[in-house]
């Protein structure tokens, strides 16, 4: 509710000005007041501010000096702070901070910081912003906890755009219905799916301390457990994008998607290009091209070619998997998404060498093949995800208690379940299009329109007399 | 059409059947990534090398972002080849 009433003081601020620049200076003083909404001291938000300057004054070198070895060395000096700040256990030999210091957005700060450099480097940027607007891009309270990863093209642009003057009535309507959806999500849905995953992931825990032999109990509360965890997630995590994105539609910002329909991949790799999109995204453009085209311009082979392609996916994941968080479990997070998306590929590439091009796009059309297919997909997602709730000593545990046949049962349950699910999902989804198409008369539109608004105002209700604590966004964490 | 452009088409289309591997794949101006299955993000970088290696050019990344159909890369690519 506090941020609410921060959004809409600050919103009227916003738009009671005209030009630019008392905007961009009004924006300041907001997200100012947004990150030292955080702060437990003043201190503790100095070692933040100079790491943000630190990278402006490398990003004005480096435009002066655009050379390929200061880039490197400003990027592993901005990665190596950025370690130390987060307390990495890389860094556990230097000396802590003797002061708390906020870490909160230091992750989302330094994609920020390294897309300027990569992109002045490479010429995609033709010089760096100024400080106001760099402070902004930085800062912007929107998407400063957990993103979406907006590119600092896309967001100077939004500068010189109409802002809340070129947005229409429909579009208006759109982002308080989408802050509606998100308060829902994260208030509502998030909160019974938490409850419920607490349960079993209590359960687990109980299992895995007491060494009890009883492995079929275990595989099903840890299958529930890394379930309805996924689900949380995406209830949590989409339902925070669904309120950033229509509140800066608002300001006159067009945020970019976080989300487009990720159960409704057929494959991990499609599953990555609609679940955090903006993250996987920037990996794609600032980690995994450059790498792909470093070894195939040295590594020229028509046999080899094609894995090249694995290998650098493998590269990419485990790093993306280990910008998760700095402990063991998410070092092995990285790694078991590393093996899905290249085992993925490479499946690809066999299958489609064997069955021909033909062949396998026949079976990619069958119905069983592709509900097997995100059924897979969907298991092996929401097992890996254990890593993000259990510790690298529980993590232990459980496989000692389940063993390979346990896992497997977990593995092939959850397929199962996701199976049905998925079905479920795509028949209401299916029911629903068709309600809306314009073959259906309005009246029966209008009709279930304005039934899905009741409802929405009906689980609002809901949200706001189950008495919750503010409900954590998961990502802010990472 | 111009036949500096008819050239570039040809060439880029000996480009297109390599990395997708079809003998039989014919590109126009139109072409997306939507008309060709294989061609995702993925495959969008080893079109893009591939297309560096033939060409003898570099595209950086802002240019690689504007590619959104075979339109765009002769574009891109006449711009960049000598006349």
């Amino acid at each position: 509710m506090t941020f609410f009433v921060f959004f809409f003081v600050s919103l009227t601020l916003f738009h009671a000005l005209r030009t630019t620049g008392s905007r961009q200076a009004v924006l300041l003083g907001i997200n100012a007041v947004f990150i030292g909404s955080f702060a437990p001291s003043l201190i503790s938000v100095l070692p933040l501010f100079g790491f943000v300057l630190l990278g402006y004054g490398l990003i004005r070198i480096l435009h002066r000096h655009p050379r390929q070895d200061l880039l490197f060395c400003f990027i592993v000096i901005l990665v190596l702070l950025f370690a130390y700040l987060k307390r990495y256990s890389i860094v556990d030999f230097l000396p802590e901070l003797p002061f708390a210091c906020l870490s909160i957005g230091l992750s989302y700060i330094l994609f920020r910081m390294l897309q300027l450099l990569l992109d002045l480097q490479s010429g995609a940027l033709t010089s760096p912003p100024g400080l106001a607007l760099y402070l902004n891009y930085i800062f912007f309270f929107l998407n400063f906890i957990s993103g979406p990863i907006q590119r600092h093209q896309d967001f100077l642009a939004q500068w010189h755009g109409p802002g809340l003057e070129g947005v229409s009535r429909e579009e208006i309507f759109s982002a308080f219905s989408r802050i509606l959806d998100g308060i829902i999500k994260v208030s509502l849905f998030s909160v019974l799916l938490l409850e419920a995953f607490n349960a079993y992931e209590k359960t687990v825990l109980m299992k895995i301390a007491a060494h009890g032999t009883e492995r079929f109990g275990l595989m099903f509360a840890h299958g529930m457990a890394s379930l309805l965890y996924l689900l949380y997630l995406y209830m949590n995590f989409s339902g925070y994008m669904d309120m950033v994105i229509g509140c800066g539609r608002l300001f006159g910002f067009v945020l970019p998607e976080n989300f487009n329909r990720p159960f409704q991949a057929e494959n991990f790799l499609e599953l990555w290009s609609r679940w955090h999109i903006t993250l996987s995204e920037w990996f794609k453009w600032y980690f995994f091209n450059p790498l792909l085209k470093w070894l195939k311009y040295r590594l020229v082979s028509p046999v080899i070619g094609p894995y090249l392609v694995v290998l650098c996916l493998f590269a990419t994941f485990l790093l993306l998997g280990v910008w998760h968080g700095t402990t063991k479990a998410f070092l092995l997070f990285g790694l078991l998404q590393a093996i899905g998306t290249s085992a993925n590929k490479l499946y690809q590439l066999w299958t489609r060498a064997w069955l021909g091009r033909d062949g396998y796009g026949r079976l990619k059309g069958r119905h069983w093949y592709r509900a097997l297919c995100r059924g897979l997909m969907f298991s092996y997602f929401s097992l890996s995800l254990t890593c993000l709730f259990l510790d690298a000593w529980q993590i232990r545990l459980l496989v000692e208690g389940l063993g390979v046949e346990g896992l497997a049962g977990a593995f092939f349950g959850v397929v199962g379940a996701s199976i049905m699910l998925l079905g479920v999902v795509d028949v209401v989804q299916g029911w629903w299009n068709r309600r809306m198409t314009g073959a259906v008369p309005l009246a029966h539109r209008f009709f279930v329109g304005n039934m899905w608004l009741a409802t929405k105002v009906m689980l609002l209700f809901n949200a706001l007399w189950m008495d919750n604590a503010s409900p954590v966004f998961v990502y802010q964490g990472f | 059409m111009d036949p500096r452009r008819f050239e570039v088409m040809q060439r880029l289309n000996l480009v297109f059947q390599e990395v997708f591997d079809d003998e039989t794949l014919q590109i126009c101006d139109t072409t997306t990534a939507k008309d060709i299955e294989e061609w995702d993000s993925l495959e969008h970088i080893s079109l893009i090398i591939a297309t560096e290696m033939e060409f003898g050019v570099r595209l950086n990344a802002a240019e690689v972002g504007r590619l959104h159909d075979v339109g765009a890369m002769i574009d891109l690519l006449l711009e960049r080849l000598p006349a």
